[in-house]
């Protein structure tokens, strides 16, 4: 399967999960996404996962212009027992081509679970077609978390009503580059 | 604390009951037909899982001593539960050994089946369901009716009646705001929890890893917040290897929820599952859980019952279930592969559940991983009447059905029965006493046999 036809699987999913997908640059639809996430919430804080490398500059303006105040997350027990945060940022190591999920290897997962809103940073090379290739990359030892987020979190519990942002992100968008 | 189950402790099946679930299962079956549908190679996987699961099991004993292996080589604390009593010891040990006073809980069917949450609440530990459709029947003080979607039984009216009740708060009738009033109640518990406890999809023998897979992100707090994590897992829940478990995660959701994937897949690997690491104060725990899957493991007939992998597709096909809802089995797992299971690992009290079924094969041709539900029900029933034929009962019911053959030959004696029969059913709860009436209304004889009034109207006619 050629990156292309892996790509447009990707975002064909991605589609389907109510995942945003916005070009890698200081655009005015991310802006307006992150402007929504500060208003649907009135919270301030971003979390920045710190295992994010080399963080784009255009997404720190981007997330100041918002109002967004960064942070790194802290220990769990260090963590406030209701913490509001508005939104997390992180770099997905992988992406799904046939399920349009992003798997995190590096990211403290409490980045991707915790916020109302997730930006994932993503290189369009690194999708790949299913768990298996997925699997097939990880290398030994395997990671003590390997953490996959297919869309935002949700339940059909009620009258199999779909109700997002149950525990984790009710928002995700992915920032793809490459 | 209930560790027997009985059936039919219940009251009757209602009209409301059969609405909720017609509509619940309608959608979901909707869902799944849009996926599938774009999807041509399912039934390529359903045979390659199966393939798996069967194999698996029958070298099940060396796949788990590979599992162990690697686990222990890493320095894991396993523990083996023969018995429900054991994994239920097991929990306890450990939440006493770390002080544990509050407990998190995702849903585990596992963890239904030997009785969890009753031992723990009645040893001191407060244990907090976290899936939403756990904590409302958990709240409700109900069990499950469906394995993944605990409260299916419940409308959104109810739902939002109990929270009102329980949060001592008017909670409108929706679904967004009952769900706003979870997650806010159950994050501070997330936060505030010593100990979380979860279930587990797969365990995969080659590398010691566990898959974790669910929709709403609580399973993944359980498993990372808390500083101790205990997991329980069934012995037959191995993957050999990570290319086997892509497959039956795939199958998994496909044909649970008819999703490509959970919202949340977690795989966790040793030796710092979730970076648990003891010499920070974070705690792994894997209990696995025998309970009787051993005895249905040495049964090539029965074997094939355990390739379950609980995604709960059979339960939305069976027409029984659908009529009847998941408490009439009283059992922690109810539907198709609850009538299977269930008298395999623990016989007493639900050998008759095999009879929940018209044998009508809808179960076996959703299951994802090809089990023959209606082969295996027949060897249940089987095996309940060569018990059957062994008990000092069955002389006595077949001194009485010889009776009632008997006097059904001579109308004049039927007619006497009848007009004996009908005033004691008019005493009140008569039905209960007899013990028929519990989950049915026993018919009360007509007043006139129909020989009598087709007679009696021919002769008025006349």
């Amino acid at each position: 399967m050629t990156t292309q036809t892996l790509l447009e699987q990707f975002l064909k999913q991605a589609e389907r999960l109510d995942v945003a997908v916005f070009p890698h640059g200081p655009t005015p639809a991310l802006k307006e996404w992150l402007d929504k996430i500060r208003t649907a919430t009135g919270f301030q804080e971003a979390w920045v996962d710190p295992a994010m490398e080399n963080s784009p500059p255009f997404l720190e303006e981007a997330l100041s212009e918002s109002g967004f105040q960064s942070a790194f997350p802290l220990e769990p027990r260090e963590i406030d027992s209701s913490p509001n945060v508005a939104l997390g940022v992180a770099r997905a190591d992988f992406g799904l081509a046939y399920s349009g999920s992003l798997a995190f290897i590096k990211t403290n997962p409490l980045v991707t679970l915790v916020p109302a809103g997730l930006l994932v940073v993503l290189d369009a090379k690194k999708i790949l077609p299913a768990y298996k290739e997925l699997f097939l990359e990880l290398t030994s030892p395997l990671p003590a978390i390997l953490s996959l987020v297919t869309g935002p979190s949700q339940t059909s519990d009620i009258e199999k009503k779909l109700i997002k942002g149950v525990h984790g992100p009710k928002w995700v968008a992915i920032l793809l580059h490459g | 604390m209930r560790t027997r189950f009985s059936l039919l402790d219940t009251p009757s099946p209602n009209l409301q009951l059969e609405a909720n679930l017609d509509n619940a299962i309608a959608h979901y079956f909707q869902k799944r037909a849009l996926t599938l549908a774009e999807i041509p190679e399912y039934q390529d996987l359903v045979q390659r899982a199966r393939k798996i699961r069967l194999d698996t099991l029958n070298g099940l004993p060396s796949h788990l001593k590979r599992f162990r292996g690697v686990l222990e080589g890493a320095g894991v604390r396993v523990i083996e539960a023969k018995s429900a009593e054991e994994a239920r010891r097991a929990v306890f040990d450990i939440a006493k050994r770390h002080d544990v006073k509050r407990a998190v809980k995702s849903k585990s069917m596992l963890s239904e089946e030997v009785c969890l949450n009753e031992f723990l609440e009645e040893s001191g530990i407060e244990v907090v369901e976290t899936d939403l459709g756990e904590l409302i029947v958990q709240l409700a003080k109900e069990k499950p009716s469906h394995i993944l979607t605990p409260c299916i039984h419940k409308s959104q009216r109810e739902i939002a009646e109990l929270f009102s009740r329980v949060f001592q708060r008017d909670v409108p009738d929706e679904e967004s705001a009952i769900a706003e009033l979870a997650r806010v109640f159950l994050r501070e518990k997330f936060f505030s929890a010593d100990m979380g406890i979860t279930g587990v999809n797969f365990g995969v023998a080659e590398t010691g890893t566990l898959a974790f897979v669910e929709n709403e992100g609580n399973l993944r707090y359980c498993a990372l917040l808390p500083r101790v994590h205990v997991a329980l897992m069934g012995i037959e829940r191995i993957a050999p290897d990570m290319e086997s478990l892509g497959t039956l995660l795939t199958v998994l959701t496909l044909a649970g929820t008819g999703q490509r994937a959970g919202a949340y897949t977690t795989l966790l690997s040793p030796p710092e599952f979730g970076r648990k690491a003891p010499e920070q104060d974070r705690f792994f725990y894997l209990i696995l859980v025998d309970n009787g899957r051993s005895g249905l493991l040495s049964d090539p007939k029965r074997r094939e019952t355990l390739a379950c992998i609980r995604c709960g597709a059979c339960l939305n096909a069976c027409v029984v279930y659908r009529h009847i809802g998941g408490h009439a089995y009283q059992a922690p797992y109810m539907g198709p592969i609850g009538a299977i299971l269930m008298p395999g690992i623990h016989p007493k009290g639900t050998e008759r559940l095999g009879f929940f079924s018209t044998l009508c094969g809808a179960c076996r041709e959703i299951c994802p991983v090809g089990i023959d539900i209606p082969g295996q029900l027949l060897a249940v029933r089987e095996q309940f009447f060569h018990h059957a034929a062994r008990s000092p009962a069955k002389g006595v019911r077949y001194l009485a059905f010889l009776l009632a053959s008997h006097i059904g030959r001579h109308p004049r004696v039927v007619s006497l029965a009848r007009r004996l029969v009908r005033p004691m059913l008019a005493i009140p709860y008569i039905e209960h006493v007899l013990g028929w009436g519990k989950a049915r209304d026993l018919p009360v004889p007509a007043s006139r046999s129909f020989q009598e009034r087709f007679w009696g109207d021919h002769t008025d006619a006349a």
